[in-house]
């Protein structure tokens, strides 16, 4: 064998390392980016939504309303705890956070997870209005069902944690909606701690919760 | 008295037999279903892995409904024959614009046991009111806290204000919710026996289709449209038609107009 194809071949050999190392890196990148949405969606998050903490912040017991194990066309209260700020607006963001993000299962989640709390505000007459990002209109499943169970988990969650709030209002991105995704009704107000005496005009018969 | 001879008999006068009573007018009866197909248009609903589109799951049901609901003797008004997308607004107003009516609107869930199906009826918060929220519309997602307790602070409005025959656009519903529920029940026993798995009885949702409908209105919702492919849908319509059917007839035998 000549001094040529001996190098000859020792180049092509060293090219067919070097391919398999390339094609070795390009497969692991393939994986990397094949994951890379939820990473990526975790890191948007991270941004927009920090964690929300306040020096008033205790670890409290919260019943968060997610659906029922027993049966998905139901809510049932889950005892967690978390961090819970005396300022009532805070709280009720701390709240729906948790509700959002620490969903015992992916079955039991009544909300995306990717959506965000832009905002929730407290008027001095009990009313409460909490700001969703899109996603609460767009990513939740389309239908009277998941719709309902979506925003009783929100009324719920928040009656049974915040004593000061009266009604809710829901809104998508600072604006008014005419529903959740295209069934729940969100022009007007969602009751929670109604005033004693006050009842409801028509009787609720069975609520899913 | 004796009769004399010859004289013409004159008849009784009128206290010897009883007055005639003018007959009552004959009671309204329910004679007419008002059939609302939801979505439609560019708002295709909901999207199954099967390749179902909620838009034209019901009008598939309606369809069937209304061959049913004739064969029981009832006229049938569809809210959309085909690809339209009527807002709530048109819907209602179609709904309104009949006399002695019930309406049933239909939607396909993305959730929930395959063949199944859950009526719902209108449930109004007694907080809720039909124009409370202009104060808080245009509040961004930037706006600072301050600016949302700057907003003015409106009174809840009494859900029970329809005063007089003065009925608000948006809670026009609410004079008949008992009777919706009445309704939904009766629909909802018939779909529990049809389709097991069902629920037994309806539930109260406050659903946008039914809110501005002033007579008894439901809304059917079959599960699902991701669970079942749209042939088994499909198939599910002859049945729910005649399930509606027959919880209709039942409830003509109860019906009362203005039912409260």
């Amino acid at each position: 064998m000549s001094r040529n194809l001996k190098i000859t071949l020792g180049i092509l050999v060293g090219a067919v390392l070097l391919g398999l190392l390339s094609l070795h890196g390009l497969h692991q990148s393939v994986q990397r980016l094949a994951e890379g949405p939820a990473s990526e969606e975790q890191a948007r998050l991270a941004v927009v939504a920090p964690p929300i903490s306040t020096p008033t912040d205790v670890n409290t017991t919260a019943h968060i309303f997610w659906r029922s194990t027993a049966a998905l066309d139901r809510l049932d209260p889950v005892d967690i705890s978390i961090p819970l700020s005396a300022d009532t607006a805070v709280r009720a963001r701390q709240l729906l956070h948790a509700l959002i993000v620490s969903a015992p299962t992916e079955d039991q989640k009544t909300l995306p997870e990717d959506i965000t709390v832009l905002g929730f505000y407290v008027l001095p007459d009990g009313t409460g209005i909490a700001d969703f990002s899109d996603g609460l209109s767009s990513e939740t499943p389309s239908g009277i069902l998941s719709e309902s169970l979506a925003v009783t988990s929100i009324t719920k969650t928040l009656e049974s944690n915040v004593s000061t709030l009266r009604r809710l209002k829901i809104l998508i991105h600072g604006q008014e909606v005419d529903t959740l995704a295209g069934h729940v009704d969100l022009t007007g107000f969602f009751d929670m701690h109604p005033a004693p005496g006050a009842s409801p005009p028509a009787p609720a018969a069975s609520t899913p919760n | 008295m004796p009769a004399i001879p010859g004289a013409t008999t004159t008849p009784a006068p009128a206290q010897a037999s009883p007055p005639a009573t003018p007959q009552p007018p004959a009671k309204p009866t329910l004679n007419l279903v008002v059939l609302d197909p939801g979505h439609g248009g560019t708002d295709s609903g909901a999207r199954g892995d099967n390749g179902g589109i909620e838009k034209d799951i019901v009008l598939v049901f309606a369809r069937a409904a209304k061959i049913m609901l004739e064969q029981q003797g009832f006229q049938v008004v569809a809210t959309r024959q085909g690809d339209e997308d009527p807002s709530f607004d048109d819907r209602a107003a179609i709904a309104n614009a009949q006399h002695d009516a019930v309406v049933v609107t239909f939607h396909v869930a993305t959730t929930g046991q395959a063949n199944t199906a859950r009526t719902y009826y209108y449930e109004f918060q007694s907080s809720s009111a039909a124009t409370p929220v202009a104060g808080i519309v245009g509040l961004g997602p930037n706006s600072s806290p301050a600016a949302a307790s700057a907003l003015p602070i409106l009174p809840p409005v009494a859900a029970t204000s329809t005063v007089g025959k003065l009925v608000p656009w948006e809670e026009a519903q609410l004079r008949y919710v008992s009777a919706s529920r009445k309704f939904a029940d009766l629909v909802q026993a018939e779909i529990a026996r049809s389709f097991p798995g069902s629920p037994g009885l309806s539930v109260a949702a406050p659903e946008r289709d039914l809110r501005s409908v002033e007579a008894p209105a439901i809304a059917v919702e079959i599960s699902s449209v991701d669970s079942a492919t749209t042939q088994q849908l499909d198939a599910m319509s002859g049945s729910m038609g005649a399930a509606i059917a027959r919880a209709a007839v039942a409830y003509r035998a109860v019906y009362e107009p203005g039912d409260k």
